[in-house]
């Protein structure tokens, strides 16, 4: 049983949730053009597999997925670019009008999930940003529960060391 | 430390986050908008098209998307070749690898860590005996002698780089192996063993759509297998697992399925019934089969296997939200983990629940200084309880509780320093998974999968990397 998504659906996906997949997007590639770009290539992805879905409703799962390999292929592509054409690609920062600045804190945080392996950042944005739990983390990303959880582990692991943070 | 930790890193993201508005995303459009336009005029001069092409590769997406295509074109024709060049190499692909080294050491503890001799009544834990391969040692599937395998066996597929291999071993409680099968498909994960002991599910992720395949242990026949749509595999039916259970969206709403294994759907379960937990994402069976408890958002709950709701189990305290059962206890009680959870915190308490709808029991002593913060506990066959709790670093602790209610902390052989968690556990036999190496931050640190006998204190190293594990069902 198959339908496609309509137009005005997909709309409604891209009213509802473009912010939302745009801020978790930024946490993983840190730069908010990247971000969007990550996000719009889901949503043509979505577009032009939606009429494989048997569920219309089921499309978060299906774009968080394409954000997730989105941004972890940007990232690639960004430090490819970095070893042939010495770029240094610096992050957004907030415009000057913005009301939310980091404070010192939140950077060091920020700067220190940057030192993180791909997978580690991913497992911990989405379960301590998207609060997905174990099962909807593996199925974003195509790996085992047992998986997450060792990621999870090493992750904070190694946050705790970057940041100074002892036993 | 860890949850001041985790404080930390939801408070940063929630910054970040909330710099990304409508209306920086919409100034941000309009300044990309209006280089476009510049950097696309045919008063450009070329130098100006040689922008870095990773910035006008997306650019250029973007434009072709949302511009005329002809435009698209004449920026393609400039950039397309440096551009195409920098692409990166596209999604994982799990090439064959070497099957992991296998390890053999095999320590003894200067003295066990756990209270001296186990009850008369109570199995004592597995250890090499006759018909066990010597750790160290590869067979062949046609060696394995199938009428001794049972508990503190193991299917074990190790992963290579973070990804799981092509091969899957059958582990006996020496350390010894089999190789059943090296032949798994791509990415295709081990996620059960089932209960008659007979097959291995492997699930496979596509983004969208979840092949399931059983493997055949006795024979290495992989069967087909069947695909279904966004969901993810919970749990063989008992007791033979002649059908299995999988959690999936429906209509925008977790529920979970029933499917023969031929790929038949044969149940849609009722609604607010789901298997999704922050701790683990399992139903728990009655051993005959007829009924299983699983958890709603807030209660767990004993249904039939035809779908009908037995009974509601309560909270155990006012201020708990959430309680999800973790693993039968005793024939008529399981252990769950309840807690008050604010947008993702894990439970924090646990509690044993009789079957029978009865108020549930704290297992651990209530407002002394450590009965909080444990997310999952094993019997022993002496009466003690092997507690876990999440320490910092992302590392796991470990305490024994007695049956007077006193808390030690379990004193961890050499070697098993850095346990992250327990992955399977038999009788008084776990096995760990520990980062070997290295301090806190797993600077230089490897993976390795560490048997430990909490009754012998003896200790012997079954793989030195991370692996997808499964006792043999009924542990």
């Amino acid at each position: 049983m198959t339908s496609t998504v309509t137009s005005p659906e997909l709309a409604a996906l891209y009213s509802a949730h473009r912010l939302g997949l745009v801020r978790l997007a930024v946490l993983l590639v840190d730069d908010v053009a990247s971000a969007e770009d990550v996000v719009q290539d889901a949503f043509v992805s979505f577009s032009h597999n939606s009429r494989r879905l048997t569920d219309p409703d089921a499309a978060l799962g299906y774009l968080r997925a394409c954000v997730v390999n989105g941004a972890r292929s940007m990232i690639r592509r960004r430090q490819v670019a970095r070893k042939y054409q010495h770029l240094s690609l610096q992050p957004d920062v907030a415009g000057a009008d913005d009301g939310v600045l980091l404070a010192e804190e939140q950077r060091k945080v920020l700067r220190a999930l940057h030192r993180l392996p791909d997978r580690q950042r991913e497992v911990l944005v989405l379960r301590y940003w998207s609060n997905l739990s174990e099962a909807q983390i593996a199925e974003a990303l195509g790996i085992s529960r047992g998986a997450v959880k060792s990621h999870t582990s090493r992750g904070m692991r190694r946050l705790g060391a970057l940041l100074g943070v002892s036993r | 430390m860890s949850r001041e930790m985790e404080d930390r890193l939801r408070a940063a993201y929630q910054a970040k986050a909330a710099q990304v508005t409508d209306r920086r995303l919409a100034q941000l459009r309009a300044e990309r908008d209006s280089q476009l336009a510049t950097l696309f005029s045919e008063d450009v001069p070329i130098a100006r098209l040689e922008q870095p092409p990773v910035h006008l590769d997306s650019r250029r997406q973007r434009h072709s998307r949302w511009f005329a295509p002809a435009i698209a074109a004449a920026a393609v024709a400039a950039v397309a070749a440096a551009a195409f060049a920098l692409t990166s190499t596209g999604s994982h692909r799990v090439t064959p690898a070497p099957p992991a080294s296998h390890a053999s050491s095999s320590t003894a503890s200067a003295s066990p860590s756990v209270s001296s001799s186990p009850s008369g009544t109570a199995s004592s834990s597995p250890s090499a005996g006759p018909g066990y391969l010597p750790a160290g040692q590869t067979g062949a599937r046609d060696d394995v002698p199938w009428s001794k395998v049972g508990a503190g066996w193991q299917l074990i597929q190790p992963l290579v780089q973070d990804n799981p291999s092509h091969t899957l071993y059958l582990y006996d409680p020496a350390g010894g192996r089999y190789l059943i099968f090296d032949q798994v498909p791509n990415s295709a994960t081990l996620v059960a063993w089932s209960p008659d002991g007979q097959r291995a599910m492997f699930q496979t992720y596509s983004g969208d759509y979840n092949r399931l395949q059983e493997l055949d242990l006795h024979t290495g026949e992989l069967a087909a297998g069947f695909t279904q749509y966004q969901g993810s595999f919970v749990s063989y039916t008992q007791p033979r697992g002649l059908a299995v259970i999988v959690d999936a969206q429906v209509q925008g709403a977790a529920r979970l399925l029933r499917y023969g294994t031929d790929g038949t759907m044969q149940l849609i379960y009722p609604p607010g019934v789901s298997a999704g937990g922050p701790l683990t994402t399992d139903v728990l069976y009655s051993a005959d089969g007829s009924q299983f408890v699983a958890s709603l958002s807030q209660h767990p709950e004993l249904i039939s296997n035809g779908g009908q709701l037995v009974r509601r189990y309560p909270l155990p305290r006012p201020t708990d939200t959430v309680c999800q059962p973790l693993k039968w206890w005793t024939a008529d009680s399981f252990l769950e983990a309840c807690g008050h959870t604010v947008s993702g915190a894990f439970p924090d308490s646990l509690y044993l629940q009789p079957i029978t709808g009865e108020a549930p029991t704290p297992l651990t002593p209530q407002g002394t200084q450590v009965s909080s913060d444990y997310d999952e506990a094993w019997p022993l066959s002496n009466g003690d309880v092997l507690l876990q709790r999440a320490a910092g670093c992302g590392v796991s602790h470990y305490d024994i509780l007695h049956p007077d209610q006193t808390i030690v902390p379990l004193r961890m052989p050499a070697g098993v320093s850095d346990p992250t968690r327990i992955v399977s556990m038999d009788g008084d036999l776990a096995t760990f998974d520990v980062l070997k190496g290295g301090s806190c931050g797993g600077n230089g640190a490897n993976d390795a999968l560490i048997n430990y006998d909490m009754v012998t204190g003896k200790t012997s190293t079954l793989l030195n990397s991370y692996a997808n594990v499964m006792g043999y069902p009924g542990d």
